[in-house]
C-alpha cells in the first residue's frame, strides 16, 4: 500500500481576544499538535478532515467524495529540475490551479485537491488568492513508519455542521466567550459586525453541492 | 514509500480507485504478475506527448475506465511507482477498446526524487514574496546592499531603488512606513543581516480606506524581519579607521525593535569616506509627492533661488564625494490605543563636503573668436539641517479616519569658494538660513463598498535668506570689486480639496476632485548698488481647478478619460505695477490602458497641460550665482501649454521563469516653453529666461532583466534616447538646438549559492549637441566585481571600475580597484574587515565636457586611494 502525509507549518499568529468598547477583536491560533488533516481512503472512497483546535475544540467530519474534473493544459515547467505539468479544476465554486509532477505518479495533493495523473507540487486558488501550496521534498524511501489511520478529536462533526460552523465562526466565539465570563460583564460584550462582505470570503469553498445559488452575502 | 512535506496542514492518504464517466471508452486492467495493481496510472497522449486526451487510475482490482470523446490514434501509457512504465498504441474508433498491461517490479533502487520546490521567488495575488538571503552574498552591509542583489530590483547611484523599472513609493518595515520617500536613511542605514523577505507590494495604497478603490498602480517594498530579531532590542555598531595614506573614517550605531504595535529605529552615523546617510534629505524635509487623492500641497518644492555654484562631478558618488557626513535619527511608530498611530521622525544632519576643480574652458560665442579662460577652486560647504515629521491618524470609525502631518525643520549653511579665474583670485561667501512648517490635515471617509470620501488641508510656511557676497567681481562696476546680494523669501501657501473616488462593481472607477489653493511667494531682493533700497516682488498664484476622472472597463481594457478645467490667477508685483494673468484651465487627457494579469501591462496617454511658471522663473532682478554669473527671470506671468503622449508597456514575470521588459517612451510638443538667452563674456555670464514656441521632445527607455533560474545568473539591459529640438539665443543670436542622447548598459550577476560569484558590466553614453557644428562627448564604462567565499570565516571581494571619456579627438582613462578581507568569527556577533579602496585612481577624475557654447576641459579631487580595517559588532 501507498502512504503519503503531509507535516503541518502555519504562521505563528498571536493568539487570544481582547475586549473593547464597542465589540471584541481577537486574533486566533488555529493549531494544535496534530493540526489539521486530511484523509483520503481510496479503497472506499471516504474523505475524513480533522479541524484543529482554535480558540474552539478541535472536531473531524467527513466530506463527500467528490471527484475533480480536471482540465489538463499544455504549458510544463520545471521546478527543481522536475517537469511540472499545468491543469486547473472547478470546486465549489473556486477555480484552484495546479501544476503537478507526472514522474511522481501518485494521484495526491493538498488540502482536497488530488486525481492527477502525477504529485501536485503547487497549488493555488483563484478567489482568494491566498491558497500558496508547495510541495517542499519528497523523501525515498518513507521514514515514517507508524500505519496512517483516519484522524482523530473528541467532536465529530457532519459536513453541514461543519459549514454552518465556519460561516458563523464569529457568533460561536462570541458566544463561547459569553459563557466564560462572569455574568455582568457579559452583558456588556456585543459583537462587532466583521469587515468580511461574506463569512465564506476567505474560505476556499464558495458554493456546496446543496447549495444552488451564490453563498449568502450579509451586504447584497 | 514516501514522505511528502507541504508547507500547509497534513494529510493522509490510504490505497484506491478511480473511475471514470461516459462517452467512447476505453478499457483494461493492469497486473504485476497475476495479482492485479492498484493505483497504476494511465496517461492517454497524442503521439507527441504535448497533449494529454484523459487519464485515469486503476481501482483495488487492477481494472480503469477511460472516457474519450475524440477518434484517433493515441499513446497509452501505464506506469506505477516502483513498478515502470509500458506504452502501447490505439486507434479510438466507434468501438470500446480494451488494453491489458502487465508491469513488472523495478523495486525502489530508481533514483531518489527530491524535489525541492523551496522557491526564493514566490508570488501571491498583488504580492511578491522574495526569500532575500538566498541572494545574499557574504559581502552586503546594509539593506540596499541587498537589495542590489535581487534580480528585478535596481538600486540607481542616488539610492532610489525601482522594481521592474518603476520606481518604488515607499519602503516599509514590518508592515509600516516609517520615512514616506525619505525612504534611503533606511536602505542606507539598516543592516542587512536581520532582513527575512522583501516583499514587492503592487497596487499599495497607504490609506487603507483607499485600498482597492483607488487605481495609481504604486509599487512599495515590505521588509520582514527573520523571527529572532522582531520585537527584540537588536542592533550593531561599527567603526572603521585608516590612517594610510590619509584619515578615512566611518562609523555607525543602529537600535532597533520592531514589535507588532510600536516601533522603534535609532540610528546614528558618520563617515568621510563619501557615503551619504540621508540619500536626497529634500524627501525627509517635505513630503515631495504628486497626485495623492488624500493630500494637497504635497509638491511644493522649496523655494531654494541661489544653487551654489560649486558641486560634484557628475561621476560615481561614492568616488567624487569628498565628505564628512554626520547624521543621527529617532525613529518610532507607536499605537498607544488600537485607534491611534502615532508615527515620530527626528533627524539631524551635518555635512561638510568639499569640492577641488581646476579646469580649462574655450567659448566659442558665434560670431566671435574663441576665448580660453582657465581656473582653478576649491570649495566647501558646509549644511546643518535638523528636522522632523509628526504624523497621527486617528481611526474615527471603521469607515473613517483623520491624519494630520506635520514637518518642520531648520536649515543653515555656510559655503565658501576660492578660486583664481583668469589669474585673478576671487571668494564667494554664501551664507544662508531656513525654517519650513508643513501642515496637512486629511479627513478620509468610506462612504461605501465602492466609494470614498477624502479632504484634504494644508498650511506651509517657509522663509529663507540667503546672503552672497563676492571680491573681485565684476558684475556690478567696471573694475573688480566685492558686492553683497540678499536675497530673503517668504512662501506661503494655503490649500484645500475633496477628492471622491467610487469603483462600481464591474470595476469602472470615477474620480472627482474640486481643489483651491493659493500661494504667494515674497521675495525682496537687494540690488548690491542701492544695497539699502530692497526691491518688493511679489508672486501670487490662486487656482480654482476641478477634476474628473473616469476609467472605463472593457474586459481587459480600461479606456481612460480626464478632464481638468478652472480658473488661475497669476500675477507677478514688482516695484508697485501688478502684472496679471486669468487665464482659463482646460486639461484634457485620453487613452487607454491594457492589463493582462501580471504578464502584460500597456499604458497609453495623450494628454495637454498647461502649467503656470514659477517665482524663480518670473524674477525681475538678477541674482548673482557668484562672482560671475547672474540670472534673470522671465519678469512676467506665463501660462505654459504642451501636448505630450505617453506610452508604456512592461511585460513580466516573477514566477518561474522570472523576467520583465519595460518600455516607456513620451513624445512631446511643447507648444511654449522657457529657454534661456544667454550673454557670455570672459568676466560676465548673464542667464535671462525668456518665452519661446514649438520644441519637440522625445524621451524613450527600454529596460529588461532576465534571471537564468538554471545557472542562477541575473542578466539585465538598459537603453534609452533622448532628444530635444528648441531654440535659444547666444550673444544676440537666436539658434536652433538638437540634443541628442545615446545610452546603454548591460551586466551580469551570478547569485549562486556556491563560493565564487562574478558581476560585470560594460555601459556607454554618447552625448550630441548640433547648433551650426555637432559637437559630441562619449563616456564607457567596464566594470567586473567578484566575492569569494574562502572558507566558512574569510570572504574576499573584489572590484574594478575602467572608464573612457572621449572628446572629439581627445580620450582619456580612468581606473579603480577595491579590495576588502572579511573574518567573521566562529561566534557571529563579531565581523573584521580589511579593505582598500581607490586604488590606482590617483585621486583625480578628469572629464571633458561640450555644449552648444564652449568646450571644457576639467578636473576633480576624488577620493584617495585608502585602506581601512573595520570591527563590527552585533547585539541582540
Amino acid at each position: 500500500m501507498v502512504q503519503s502525509s503531509t507535516l503541518l507549518g502555519m504562521s505563528e499568529d498571536e493568539s487570544g481576544a481582547k475586549i473593547e468598547e464597542g465589540g471584541i477583536r481577537m486574533a486566533v491560533t488555529v493549531r494544535d499538535e496534530q493540526g489539521n488533516q486530511y484523509y483520503r481512503n481510496f479503497s472506499n472512497s471516504t474523505l475524513v478532515v480533522r479541524h484543529a483546535k482554535g480558540t474552539l475544540p478541535a472536531y473531524t467530519y467527513e466530506d463527500n467524495w467528490i471527484e475533480h474534473n480536471w482540465e489538463i493544459s499544455n504549458k510544463t515547467k520545471k521546478i527543481s529540475g522536475v517537469e511540472v505539468r499545468k491543469a486547473t479544476t472547478n470546486f465549489r465554486g473556486n477555480l484552484f490551479e495546479v501544476w503537478y509532477a507526472p514522474e511522481v505518479n501518485l494521484p495526491y495533493g493538498p488540502w482536497k485537491l488530488f486525481g492527477l495523473p502525477g504529485l501536485i507540487v503547487e497549488a493555488k486558488d483563484k478567489q482568494t488568492g491566498r491558497m500558496d501550496y508547495q510541495l517542499k521534498s519528497i523523501h525515498v524511501p518513507c521514514p515514517v513508519d507508524w500505519e496512517i489511520v483516519s484522524p482523530e478529536a473528541d467532536e465529530q462533526k457532519t459536513l453541514r455542521e461543519h459549514v454552518d460552523y465556519r460561516d458563523n465562526y464569529g457568533d460561536h466565539i462570541h458566544q463561547q466567550l459569553l459563557s466564560r465570563l462572569p455574568p455582568g460583564a457579559a452583558s456588556r460584550l456585543t459583537k462587532r459586525p466583521s469587515g468580511a462582505k461574506s463569512p465564506r470570503e476567505s474560505h476556499y469553498e464558495k458554493i456546496y453541492e446543496w447549495e444552488t445559488k451564490e453563498p449568502r452575502e450579509k451586504d447584497k | 514509500m514516501y514522505r511528502l512535506t507541504y508547507t500547509l496542514f497534513l494529510f493522509l492518504i490510504a490505497a484506491a480507485c478511480l473511475t471514470a464517466q461516459q462517452g467512447l471508452t476505453l478499457h483494461g486492467r493492469v497486473t504485476v504478475g497475476s495479482e492485479p495493481l492498484p493505483l497504476a496510472s494511465l496517461v492517454l497522449r497524442d503521439p507527441t506527448g504535448e497533449e494529454i486526451i484523459a487519464f485515469a487510475y486503476t481501482n483495488n482490482e487492477g481494472a480503469y475506465r477511460m472516457a474519450v470523446d475524440t477518434t484517433g490514434r493515441f499513446e497509452l501509457i501505464a506506469s506505477a511507482m516502483g513498478y515502470g512504465a509500458d506504452t502501447s498504441y490505439v486507434t479510438l474508433g466507434e468501438t470500446a477498446v480494451v488494453r491489458d498491461f502487465n508491469l513488472t517490479a523495478t523495486a525502489f533502487e530508481f533514483r531518489e526524487i527530491t524535489v525541492k520546490a523551496n522557491r526564493v521567488i514566490r508570488e501571491q495575488k498583488d504580492t511578491v514574496i522574495i526569500d532575500a538571503q538566498s541572494f545574499a552574498q557574504g559581502d552586503e552591509e546594509v539593506v540596499e546592499d541587498l537589495l542590489r542583489r535581487i534580480p528585478g530590483l535596481k538600486v540607481a547611484d542616488d539610492g532610489a531603488i525601482s522594481v521592474d523599472g518603476q520606481e518604488v513609493d515607499r519602503v516599509l518595515i514590518e508592515g509600516d512606513d516609517m520615512f514616506e520617500r525619505g525612504y534611503q536613511v533606511l536602505t542606507k542605514n539598516l543592516p542587512s543581516y536581520p532582513i527575512k523577505n522583501v516583499e514587492i507590494l503592487r497596487n499599495y495604497s497607504r490609506n487603507r480606506l483607499l485600498k482597492g478603490i483607488e487605481d495609481r498602480q504604486r509599487v512599495a517594498i515590505n521588509l520582514t524581519l527573520q523571527e529572532q530579531y522582531r520585537r527584540v532590542w537588536s542592533g550593531n555598531a561599527y567603526a572603521g579607521y585608516g590612517a594610510v595614506p590619509t584619515d578615512r573614517y566611518t562609523g555607525q550605531v543602529n537600535l532597533m525593535n520592531f514589535g507588532k504595535k510600536n516601533k522603534y529605529y535609532f540610528l546614528g552615523a558618520a563617515n568621510n569616506t563619501g557615503a551619504s546617510t540621508v540619500g536626497n534629505i529634500q524627501y525627509l524635509l517635505h513630503p515631495r509627492r504628486q497626485g495623492e487623492p488624500d493630500e494637497i500641497g504635497a509638491d511644493v518644492d522649496n523655494l531654494n533661488l541661489i544653487p551654489f555654484a560649486a558641486r560634484a562631478p557628475n561621476f560615481d558618488a561614492s568616488r567624487s564625494l569628498l565628505n564628512n557626513d554626520e547624521l543621527l535619527s529617532l525613529n518610532s511608530v507607536l499605537s498607544p490605543t488600537e485607534k491611534l498611530k502615532i508615527k515620530l521622525m527626528a533627524f539631524g544632519n551635518a555635512d561638510e563636503n568639499y569640492f577641488r576643480e581646476a579646469g580649462v574652458t574655450t567659448l566659442l560665442p558665434p560670431g566671435q573668436a574663441p576665448t580660453t579662460l582657465r581656473d582653478s577652486s576649491y570649495a566647501s560647504r558646509a549644511p546643518l539641517t535638523l528636522g522632523g515629521r509628526l504624523e497621527a491618524t486617528y481611526q474615527l470609525a471603521t469607515n473613517a479616519d483623520l491624519r494630520y502631518t506635520g514637518y518642520l525643520s531648520r536649515e543653515t549653511e555656510d559655503a565658501r569658494q576660492r578660486s583664481v579665474f583668469n589669474g585673478l583670485q576671487r571668494r564667494v561667501n554664501l551664507a544662508r538660513e531656513g525654517s519650513n512648517t508643513d501642515h496637512h490635515l486629511n479627513l478620509t471617509q468610506r462612504l461605501s463598498d465602492k466609494s470614498v470620501l477624502s479632504t484634504s488641508l494644508a498650511l506651509i510656511n517657509r522663509l529663507h535668506s540667503t546672503r552672497v557676497r563676492a571680491q573681485n567681481s565684476f558684475l556690478f562696476g567696471a573694475a573688480p570689486g566685492s558686492f553683497t546680494q540678499d536675497v530673503n523669501t517668504q512662501l506661503q501657501y494655503h490649500g484645500m480639496s475633496s477628492h471622491y473616488l467610487h469603483k462600481t462593481a464591474r470595476g469602472h472607477t470615477l474620480e472627482g476632485r474640486v481643489s483651491y489653493a493659493e500661494r504667494r511667494d515674497d521675495v525682496p531682493v537687494s540690488l548690491p548698488e542701492a544695497r539699502e533700497a530692497r526691491q518688493p516682488f511679489e508672486y501670487e498664484l490662486r487656482e480654482l481647478l476641478a477634476d474628473l476622472q473616469y476609467k472605463h472597463k472593457i474586459g481587459r481594457f480600461r479606456l481612460v478619460g480626464q478632464l481638468q478645467g478652472g480658473k488661475r490667477r497669476l500675477s507677478l508685483r514688482d516695484l508697485g505695477d501688478t502684472e496679471k494673468i486669468t487665464p482659463w484651465v482646460l486639461n484634457p487627457t485620453a487613452g487607454f490602458e491594457y492589463l493582462d494579469g501580471q504578464q502584460h501591462r500597456l499604458n497609453v496617454l495623450v494628454m495637454h497641460t498647461q502649467n503656470p511658471t514659477t517665482s524663480d522663473q518670473s524674477l525681475s532682478t538678477p541674482l548673482a550665482y557668484d562672482f560671475r554669473r547672474l540670472q534673470l527671470g522671465t519678469a512676467t506671468p506665463l501660462n505654459l501649454e504642451s501636448t505630450s503622449l505617453g506610452l508604456r508597456y512592461q511585460r513580466g514575470s516573477w514566477s518561474d521563469r522570472f523576467f520583465f521588459f519595460t518600455f516607456t517612451a513620451t513624445a512631446a510638443q511643447d507648444h511654449d516653453y522657457l529657454t534661456s538667452r544667454r550673454t557670455i563674456g570672459q568676466e560676465i555670464e548673464l542667464t535671462q529666461w525668456y518665452r519661446a514656441t514649438d520644441r519637440q521632445r522625445l524621451q524613450t527607455r527600454l529596460e529588461t532583466n532576465y534571471f537564468l533560474k538554471k545557472w542562477r545568473v541575473n542578466l539585465r539591459g538598459e537603453f534609452s534616447v533622448n532628444y530635444a529640438n528648441l531654440k535659444d539665443q547666444l550673444n544676440g543670436q537666436q539658434r536652433d538646438l538638437e540634443q541628442l542622447q545615446l545610452r546603454q548598459q548591460w551586466s551580469f550577476r551570478t547569485a549562486s549559492v556556491g563560493k565564487l560569484n562574478v558581476g560585470a558590466g560594460y555601459g556607454n553614453s554618447q552625448n550630441s549637441v548640433r547648433t551650426a557644428l555637432r559637437r559630441s562627448t562619449s563616456e564607457q564604462h567596464s566594470f567586473i566585481d567578484l566575492t569569494y567565499q574562502m572558507s566558512k570565516r574569510f570572504l574576499l571581494t573584489g572590484r574594478a571600475d575602467n572608464y573612457f571619456f572621449t572628446v572629439e579627438e581627445n580620450r582619456s582613462q580612468q581606473f579603480f580597484l577595491d579590495l576588502e578581507l572579511r573574518y567573521t568569527p566562529r561566534e557571529q556577533r563579531f565581523a573584521y574587515s580589511l579593505r582598500a579602496r581607490n586604488l590606482f585612481g590617483g585621486g583625480e577624475y578628469r572629464n571633458f565636457s561640450v555644449n552648444d557654447f564652449s568646450l571644457a576641459e576639467r578636473r576633480y579631487a576624488l577620493q584617495p586611494a585608502y585602506v581601512m580595517a573595520r570591527m563590527e559588532w552585533r547585539f541582540r
